[in-house]
């Protein structure tokens, strides 16, 4: 079963995605901010990671440049979240290697559970 | 003065006579008994020579050079007398008395005679004469060829003597003769130059009176003249009082009028020279020709630096960088723009030309401060910005709770329970609608909408939106035609997402405000160089005074209000947008309760996306 980690702060995206993503037969885990999602990222190593770029502690990109440090780590396909869809942030994150993208504002559930799938299957 | 002159003359001649008279009887006596010829030397000094002299100088004196007599023989002879006594006395008294006397005589006869009685060669022979004999006398070489000075004077004066006798007279009658002659010549003279006097007294008379004459026809035409300059100058004058009164009268008539347009000019300078804008003309040449103080205060730049530059010059300030490409262009449209002149100071620019008869005699350049219009639009766009932002992913959160509880992924519903959440997502729906043309109004403002263009079928895009909305196209009752071109439409540049945003907001539009059992029709067209897209319905139609406002922000039709309560007035402002932003036009026609129709068309070449 593919393992999931969710980075976000939100609490009712958090449930949404927890919710329909293990609906749909992920094992999900959960992160709340940027550190933590890091040291989960190390505990777990997960399949796939689902970041936001905008956090408390350690934001998103944060969080990137700290897995591009490792090579093993960096092998993790990260589908980011941002506000918009023209930040500055979502075009560094997809610099810096995030294979996809959600835009919040945009938040569509069903478009995101096909974006997981696209990346790593059910 | 002839008197006086035959006077001298004649007394020196006789005097002359007298004198050889005596010294011949002196030297006589003398000699006979032997006394001093001192006595004949004394006679000599006080009678002869001082009357002699004075008769010479009186000659000089009056004989003016050309009246000079001719020599002839009667002169000669008297000179020969005088020379011969000359002798007498060298030889008898003391040879150095003669010489001086001769060196005297010479001076003196040269310079009379010469110039004013005898050619000079005469007196040179008679200067030359006097000396030789003199030089001989007192040599006494005579005595060699003559028995004693006695003799010789005795004989010389004889001759002297009987030559006296004999011409004497002759010399006196000949000198008296000359004088007669003098005298006649003179007359002649005298007559003639009375004559000659009198001619030119006539002449001069007869001048005088020809003169007079033509004086006095030159004082004839001169009057004449005058009294024509005084005519003429009398038209002149009446001519002037004419013009006068003319003016006069034109300007008593236009008085009012020309107060009332320099009224009028002081008042529309004032105008302009009090104008919250700033105002700029340039004359036909691109020159500066006026400039009003606020346009000096926007510039913070004097106008005397300015004036009648032209434009090009003028780079100091930055308006007129982008005012010379335009005004190259010749273009007789009004010409709008934003200059952002300073950190704080937003100007739009609005550049008419002034025509005057379809000729271009300058160009307006008004100066409109929008800081605080363009500052306060930043805040509400940011405001509705953030707001919008703050909403949307709150409100999809909230969709998508939704949408799972009535899918029972969290448990089984009542029915009642489903009911009130059905309403609670339709309403959450609406709301992420209005968020969603917010956002995209705010993004059309802050310029963040960004096209991405793709080649794709207008067909095929506008049927996935009626698609969308058969659904509700049934439950309203809608008779619905799509009118698909006969042939395929060529495919165009557009971004899809924002295509179909426009005909959405079309179609909603006629779906949202058409009466029962209405129709829409949508039709397809290929025309010249476009693609018309053209949507047809029967419902309530735009009020005529509202239509000009129709793609304006937060417009919404009364009709429409009345008719349904929901919808932002965004809707048409996007499409729009949209719409331009494909370099395509949007227009329609509408008639209050029969319905509208919409129109766009796009280029068929590229879409023009800022």
């Amino acid at each position: 079963m593919s393992k999931i980690l969710i980075v976000e702060d939100e609490g009712i995206i958090i449930d949404l995605l927890q919710k329909k993503l293990e609906k749909e037969g992920y094992d999900v885990e959960v992160a709340r901010d940027g550190e933590e999602g890091l040291k989960k990222i190390k505990e777990i190593w997960p399949d796939l990671i689902l970041l936001d770029l905008e956090m408390p502690k350690m934001s998103g990109l944060g969080v990137m440049e700290e897995i591009n440090k490792n090579p093993a780590l960096k092998r993790i396909p990260i589908i980011v979240m941002s506000e918009a869809g023209d930040s500055f942030e979502l075009k560094r994150a997809r610099e810096l290697g995030a294979k996809d993208w959600i835009i919040k504002i945009e938040f569509d559930l069903p478009q995101i559970i096909n974006k997981v799938v696209q990346q790593i299957g059910r | 003065m002839e008197d006086l002159l035959v006077q001298n003359i004649r007394f020196a001649n006789r005097a002359r006579f007298f004198l050889f008279f005596l010294f011949l009887i002196f030297s006589l006596f003398s000699k006979l008994i032997g006394i001093s010829l001192s006595w004949s030397l004394i006679e000599i000094f006080i009678l002869f020579l001082p009357a002699n002299f004075i008769s010479e100088i009186s000659a000089i004196k009056i004989w003016p050079k050309e009246k000079a007599p001719q020599i002839n023989s009667s002169y000669f002879a008297h000179q020969l007398i005088e020379i011969l006594l000359l002798f007498e006395i060298g030889y008898l008294i003391h040879p150095l008395l003669f010489f001086l006397l001769a060196i005297f005589y010479i001076i003196f006869s040269y310079f009379t005679f010469s110039q004013r009685v005898y050619p000079r060669i005469i007196s040179l022979i008679l200067i030359i004469g006097y000396f030789s004999f003199g030089l001989l006398a007192h040599f006494q070489i005579l005595n060699y060829y003559f028995p004693s000075p006695f003799f010789l004077s005795f004989s010389l004066t004889s001759v002297i003597l009987i030559c006296s006798v004999f011409f004497g007279e002759k010399i006196s009658e000949s000198s008296e003769n000359i004088l007669e002659i003098l005298k006649g010549k003179t007359e002649e003279l005298r007559e003639k130059e009375s004559q000659q006097f009198r001619r030119e007294d006539e002449f001069r008379r007869s001048r005088t009176a020809w003169e007079r004459e033509m004086e006095k026809r030159l004082k004839e035409i001169l009057s004449l003249k005058e009294n024509l300059d005084q005519e003429k100058q009398k038209e002149k004058e009446l001519e002037e009082k004419i013009a006068e009164m003319k003016k006069f009268q034109e300007s008593t008539i236009n008085q009012e009028v020309r107060k009332k347009i320099k009224e009028m000019k002081d008042r529309n300078l004032t105008i302009i020279e009090s104008f919250s804008d700033g105002i700029l003309v340039l004359d036909e040449e691109n020159k500066l020709f006026l400039i009003n103080p606020q346009a000096e205060l926007f510039f913070d730049i004097k106008a005397e630096e300015l004036m009648d530059k032209p434009i090009s010059e003028l780079t100091k300030i930055p308006v007129f960088e982008s005012l010379t490409n335009f005004l190259e262009q010749k273009t007789e449209k009004i010409f709008r723009k934003e200059l952002p002149l300073k950190k704080n100071l937003i100007l739009q620019v609005t550049i008419s030309p002034l025509m005057k008869e379809k000729e271009k005699m300058g160009t307006l350049i008004v100066l409109h401060d929008i800081t605080r219009e363009k500052t306060v639009e930043r805040i509400k766009t940011e405001f509705v910005s953030l707001s919008a932002h703050q909403l949307r992913t709150p409100l999809s959160a909230i969709k998508w709770t939704l949408r799972m509880i009535l899918d029972g992924d969290l448990g089984e519903l009542n029915k009642e329970q489903r009911d009130f959440l059905e309403k609670t997502y339709k309403s959450n729906e609406r709301m992420i609608s209005l968020i969603n043309d917010l956002l995209n109004v705010t993004r059309i403002e802050e310029g963040r909408y960004i096209y991405q263009l793709l080649s794709y079928d207008l067909v095929e895009i506008t049927q996935s939106v009626i698609d969308s909305y058969k659904g509700e196209i049934e439950r309203k009752d809608i008779k619905f035609e799509f009118k698909k071109p006969e042939k395929k439409l060529p495919k165009i540049l557009v971004d899809e997402e924002k295509i179909k945003i426009a005909i959405e907001n079309l179609l909603d539009n006629a779906v949202r405000y058409i009466f029962p059992g209405g129709k829409i029709t949508i039709s397809l067209e290929l025309l010249e160089n476009e693609i018309q897209f053209k949507i047809e319905d029967t419902g309530i139609g735009i009020p005529r005074d509202e239509q000009p406002r129709v793609f304006t922000k937060f417009f919404r039709g009364v009709n429409a209000i009345r008719m349904e309560t929901e919808g932002s007035g965004l809707g048409l402002f996007v499409t729009k947008n949209i719409i331009e932003a494909h370099g395509g036009r949007i227009w329609f026609k509408s008639e209050e309760g029969k319905g509208s129709t919409f129109y766009f068309a796009l280029p068929l070449k590229k879409g023009k996306i800022e």
